[in-house]
C-alpha cells in the first residue's frame, strides 16, 4: 500500500480520534497533519507486527497527548506574561460530530473527561466514543483486557468524582 | 449538566458519547502533509553524511597512530640516506 492509498483510508480514523482528544477542528486538522508526516518517515520501519490499524491508533495517541500538554504548556505561559493575544489564540471547544441540542451538555462533560489522566481518558474515548472492545482496546495500548477494565472503572468513579466536585462549586 | 444527571448511574452521562458522529476529514489536508513532508526533509542526504563522518574518523586515527612515539621515523629514513657533516674541530 502506498502512502496516498494509506492515507485516503484512514485519514477519517485519524482526523476522529483527534478531535476527541482536541474537541477541536483545527487543532485536530494540525494533529491529522503530524500523524501522516510521522507515519511518512516511519512506513519503511513499519515492520507489520501489529495491525496497522493499532500502529496508527498508538501515533495518533501520542501525538494528540503530545498537542494537548504542548497547549498546556502554552496556556501557562500566556497567563504567566499576560499575553492577551496568546490568550486569543487558546482554542475553545468546537467538536463537529456534536449536534447542537447536546453541545452544551458534552463540552460540560469533555471538561471534565479533559481533567481524568491520560491513560482512563484513552481508555473512555476508545470504549465509548470510539466503540472499540476491551480487546481491541487492550491491543492499542498494550495491555491485558483485565488492566482496561479495571482502567475503566477508575475513570468511570475518578469522573463520578470531579462532576459532584464541579457541582459543590 | 443538571444536578440530578450525577446522582444517576455514571453510564447515563457516558451514553452521550455514543451520539458523537463520525465526520471527514477536508480534502485540502492531503497537500498539506505531502508539504509539511517535503519541508521535514533533510537537505544532506544521510549516506554522505555517514561518509564524512569515516573520513574524519580516519583522519583522526592517523593522527593518534602519529602521534605515538615510535611510529614516527620521518628522521630516521632522512638519516640514513643523507650523510651530515660535521664541521666541528675534534681538537678545538
Amino acid at each position: 500500500m502506498n502512502f496516498k492509498e494509506l492515507y485516503l483510508k484512514n485519514k477519517d480514523l485519524v482526523y476522529n480520534v483527534a478531535l476527541q482528544y482536541v474537541q477541536n477542528i483545527e487543532e485536530a486538522e494540525e494533529i491529522t497533519q503530524d500523524v501522516f508526516v510521522k507515519v511518512h518517515q516511519k512506513l519503511n520501519t513499519f515492520k507489520g507486527d501489529a495491525k496497522l490499524e493499532t500502529w496508527l491508533y498508538r501515533i495518533t495517541i501520542n501525538t494528540s497527548l503530545d498537542a494537548i500538554k504542548s497547549k498546556k504548556r502554552k496556556k501557562r505561559f500566556a497567563i504567566f506574561s499576560r499575553d492577551e493575544k496568546d490568550l486569543h489564540n487558546i482554542s475553545d471547544f468546537n467538536h463537529p460530530g456534536i449536534t447542537l441540542e447536546n453541545k452544551e451538555t458534552l463540552s460540560l462533560l469533555f471538561k471534565q473527561i479533559n481533567q481524568l489522566p491520560d491513560t482512563q481518558k484513552t481508555v473512555l474515548l476508545l470504549l465509548k466514543v470510539e466503540g472499540k472492545s476491551m480487546a481491541e482496546v487492550a491491543e492499542i495500548l498494550d495491555k491485558t483486557p483485565k488492566a482496561i477494565e479495571s482502567l475503566m472503572q477508575r475513570a468511570k468513579q475518578q469522573l463520578k468524582k470531579i462532576i459532584s466536585q464541579n457541582e459543590g462549586i | 449538566m443538571k444536578k440530578s444527571s450525577s446522582k444517576k448511574n455514571m453510564e447515563d452521562p457516558l451514553r452521550l458519547l455514543k451520539t458523537i458522529q463520525r465526520v471527514s476529514v477536508d480534502d485540502t489536508l492531503y497537500e498539506k502533509v505531502l508539504q509539511k513532508t517535503k519541508a521535514q526533509q533533510p537537505v544532506i542526504q544521510m549516506s554522505w553524511l555517514r561518509i564524512a563522518a569515516a573520513t574524519l574518523v580516519c583522519l583522526l586515527c592517523s593522527e593518534g597512530y602519529m602521534l605515538v612515539p615510535g611510529n614516527n621515523n620521518e628522521n630516521t629514513d632522512i638519516s640514513e640516506l643523507v650523510t651530515i657533516n660535521n664541521n666541528t674541530l675534534y681538537y678545538e
